[in-house]
């Protein structure tokens, strides 16, 4: 602690401390009360924070453009090995004296509204209300230290401004959203969202001073042992902490929105998102990665920071909308815009993108030919697997010949047509998903898997893990009170696809064969069902009399587990030299 | 002469888009004050900040201390503790006062020892105001509180770059002082190595030089050493076509010419009018640079 003090005291002029620090809280403290006595509570909320982080972010330039320029490059400080250390403390510093100024400016800003809220019927439960300032302050700070990370570094006179007005923007845009959603209900219970909000500010908290080591590590020209012993352990731990952590931390949040009966739709289309956020922090936050395609990443974690808010605000205030014929949520809806959008910027971002960085990235199309051609075994598999089970079905109950009738339904049946087309106008559009699925299971996770513990057994884990990651949608989403079976059902699902799918990217290199057979498997089931809503997926009823069908029906993707590549070694793992040799090829 | 090494290097290889510092072995020798001589863009900064472990991407070994190799240097405190290092560029963060710059020393190092900086600070007539900042400050007194600052530290290797460039030609005395002194505590365990383009000043503290060129080591030894291997001829203006074939430089003028050459090549000028002296160590240089610069062509 007093090293955090003194390494802030070294890199903060005295000036600063005494004029922005105490005198800059103490006049926003009075600007706030005479803000909240002459305009209305919700305008004078806005425009502290406003203003506050207006000065919040000029005053951080001034302070730390020093320290982030890239003309100083570390100095002295790369002369002890204390360097890194004194560094990170400044920064932890900085973090606290913004927290507890926002604190500080958000607490005067909520007691002087308090009577406002009250005389208007917002909140009148001085606890909710005391939460919902909670749930302000760590918002700010969040929007404050995340748009301040990505900015900083290359901040001088010109940027200031910009940064400013960014921050700004996203600032108040997300307070004003939060506190639209406390001060209008009464009912809105603000646990999940501040479990949320403090989950966030320790993330963005965290990112900012690892990615300020970083920037000091990779000055001395060279990967170096990171915080977690190596660099690849530490990729691990971020991957594991976003795909998995965040999908465990969403699981009580869904738990609200079920008690509420809302349909969860929303989650879905976060949750697949997951996975490549988390393999795309893994690389940002990491030194070791070469030139990475920022766009595509920004697109990725954009798409799935949007969603994840989305499927908050469904759980916390679910709002129902008629829209093309069906009823869902209104965030629902806005996720399915956000992944529409996304995928356009990725395809926007994936032709712009050099050659180097796709590679790095592991975008690129590789084997094209052969690619295709799995794509189109997948397809043939699909449907092998669905005549298998439906000719098992007739013989059991004696019905064969009406079975197969209905089969052919899916391909010449009335209105089916329309369904097919609209599955192939689907893939451009919300391939995103499903990239966000495969890339942190086939591209991330599924390399490190077939090293630890060999290709075969490597593939089956994944395939369980994969398959406890769907934990939370299978007792709350899929299946209707069976969620334990619905839980085996999808150990098969995963299993047996994953078996395919580590085959087929293994043989390929090609992270878009997953991505396209992952989309195909979930799409298909339009075709099946005939119906293009996805309330087929729904509250499906499993008996366990159906797992024994679907370990048959998948034998068409598990008899690949006997192939040579599966009983062979993992090749996958490339060294740099090999990496710049394919660019250098190709 | 034989010695032991206080740093020892195999094999370091470092690679720019131009230009490629390849040094097959390094051996500096401790107790002494080594020069590290070369012109502008030699690779006399790149070699120092690889030794000092400011630039890790280089490819060799190096070992420091006679027993510590450079992962001890990057993993064990004690061995980057006792290398002080004075770079160039942005030493201190601009806005630093000199309080902050103390203060932040404090920080970083263990064995600092604040007295004895403010102390050197007021030997070196450095501005006495806590609150002026670094940035105000000339460039000679920026390198006085750098060579302050590494000076009061426990230390049992200095490695300086360029410190004398900045300085007057009285604060160059003064640092040759100083460097002699620092030499002289601990009964020769201590050892200095500076990059320098002031030959001729630092000549009275040099021991060893190491003249690097091109990013290779062209030659290195002690002075007295150099100073027999090379000696400096002057002679008549009518033998200078015939001298010149021996000599490494010829400088000529109106009246006679004057040359560096090898010791034992000297029976090769027998029967020409000659004098030979003997040589300086920034004669030497300048001979054994010329003929390896870029800049004179490579013979």
């Amino acid at each position: 602690m007093k090293k955090i003090f003194s390494s802030y005291k070294v890199f903060t002029p005295k000036l600063y401390r005494y004029w922005v620090i105490y005198a800059g809280t103490v006049f926003f403290a009075i600007y706030t009360a005479f803000v909240s006595h002459s305009t209305g509570a919700l305008i004078s909320m806005l425009m502290t924070i406003g203003t506050f982080i207006s000065m919040d972010i000029f005053t951080d330039f001034f302070v730390f453009q020093g320290i982030f320029s890239k003309d100083f490059d570390f100095g002295i400080l790369k002369n002890s090995k204390e360097g890194i250390r004194v560094l990170k403390a400044g920064v932890i510093g900085d973090q606290i004296r913004r927290f507890l100024q926002t604190t500080v400016v958000m607490t005067v800003s909520g007691l002087c509204t308090w009577n406002y809220s009250v005389e208007h019927g917002f909140i009148n439960d001085p606890v909710k209300y005391a939460m919902a300032i909670l749930v302000m302050i760590l918002t700010m700070y969040s929007c404050n230290t995340l748009v301040l990370n990505v900015t900083r570094r290359h901040i001088n006179y010109a940027d200031g401004l910009l940064t400013n007005m960014l921050s700004l923007t996203l600032n108040t845009a997300i307070s004003a959203l939060v506190m639209r959603l406390y001060m209008k209900e009464d009912s809105t219970d603000p646990i999940p969202m501040l479990l949320v909000m403090a989950a966030i500010a320790v993330i963005v908290t965290y990112c900012m001073v690892e990615r300020i080591g970083n920037i000091f590590l990779l000055s001395f020209g060279e990967k170096k042992m990171g915080r977690f012993g190596n660099d690849n352990a530490k990729k691990m731990w971020i991957f594991l902490f976003i795909a998995f952590g965040i999908d465990f931390l969403m699981i009580p949040v869904m738990y609200v929105g079920f008690k509420k009966e809302a349909d969860l739709s929303v989650f879905l289309v976060a949750q697949m998102m997951y996975p490549a956020c988390g393999v795309v922090l893994a690389k940002l936050l990491s030194y070791n990665e070469g030139k990475l395609p920022k766009f595509a990443y920004g697109t990725i974690l954009g798409a799935g920071l949007l969603s994840i808010i989305c499927a908050v605000i469904c759980a916390v205030a679910p709002k129902t909308i008629e829209a093309s014929g069906q009823t869902m949520t209104v965030q629902y809806l806005a996720s399915t815009y956000v992944m529409i959008v996304g995928s356009i910027l990725m395809i926007i971002a994936l032709s712009v993108t050099g050659k180097e960085q796709r590679e790095n990235a592991g975008f690129r199309f590789h084997n094209a030919g052969k690619s295709l051609l799995f794509m189109l075994l997948f397809f043939v598999l699909y449907f092998a697997r669905i005549i298998i089970l439906t000719v098992i079905g007739g013989i059991m109950e004696g019905n064969l010949s009406e079975c197969i009738a209905e089969l052919g339904q899916i391909f010449v049946g009335e209105g089916q047509f329309a369904i097919w087309i609209s599955v192939v106008i689907n893939a451009p559009l919300t391939f995103l998903m499903f990239l966000g699925e495969e890339y942190g299971w086939r591209y991330f996770l599924q390399p490190v898997m077939q090293k630890k513990f060999g290709v075969l057994p490597g593939t089956i884990l994944l395939g369980i893990a994969w398959g406890v990651w769907h934990v939370g949608a299978d007792f709350m989403f899929y299946s209707d009170g069976t969620g334990i079976q619905m839980l085996c059902a999808q150990f098969v699902t995963c299993v047996s696809l994953g078996i395919f799918f580590a085959y087929a990217y293994m043989k390929t290199n090609n992270i878009w064969v997953p991505v396209m057979m992952h989309f195909m498997n979930n799409n298909l089931i339009m075709v099946l069902t005939g119906d293009m809503s996805t309330q087929s997926m729904q509250g499906n009823v499993v008996t366990w009399g159906d797992i024994p069908l679907m370990i048959i029906g998948a034998a068409v993707f598990w008899v690949f587990a006997f192939t040579p590549t599966m009983r062979g070694k993992a090749v996958l793992d490339k060294t740099e030299s090999e990496k710049k040799e394919i660019v250098e090829n190709a | 002469m034989e010695f032991t090494s206080v740093i020892h290097g195999e094999g370091i290889v470092k690679k720019y888009k131009g230009f490629e510092l390849n040094i097959p072995t390094l051996d500096v020798p401790q107790g002494f004050a080594t020069a590290l001589i070369g012109e502008n863009g030699a690779g006399k900064s790149t070699l120092l900040d690889i030794l000092a472990g400011i630039r890790l991407d280089y490819q060799g070994s190096l070992k420091f201390f006679g027993k510590y190799d450079d992962n001890d240097r990057e993993n064990n405190p004690d061995v980057k503790n006792a290398i002080g290092y004075e770079g160039t560029g942005n030493y201190y963060l601009p806005m630093w006062t000199l309080k902050q710059g103390r203060e932040v020393q404090k920080l970083l190092f263990k064995n600092f020892d604040e007295n004895k900086y403010i102390e050197l600070c007021r030997q070196l007539a450095v501005p006495e105001e806590d609150s002026k900042k670094i940035t105000d400050l000339s460039d000679g007194n920026h390198m006085k509180i750098k060579l302050a600052g590494v000076l009061s530290r426990e230390t049992d290797l200095l490695i300086l770059d360029e410190p004398a460039s900045p300085l007057d030609p009285l604060m160059r005395d003064k640092l040759c002082d100083m460097i002699r002194e620092y030499l002289q505590k601990d009964e020769g365990n201590k050892s200095v190595l500076f990059s320098t383009h002031n030959i001729a000043d630092m000549e009275s503290v040099t021991d060893y030089a190491i003249i690097v060129e091109n990013g290779n080591i062209v030659e290195q030894g002690f002075v007295e050493d150099l100073k027999e291997k090379y000696v400096v001829v002057k002679g008549e203006k009518e033998d200078e076509e015939a001298a010149r074939k021996v000599l490494y430089s010829v400088s000529s003028g109106n009246y006679g010419f004057e040359g560096v050459c090898l010791a034992e090549r000297l029976n090769e000028l027998a029967g020409l009018k000659t004098v030979v002296e003997t040589a300086t160590l920034s004669q030497i240089c300048v001979a054994i640079m010329k003929q390896n610069s870029k800049l004179y062509g490579v013979k």
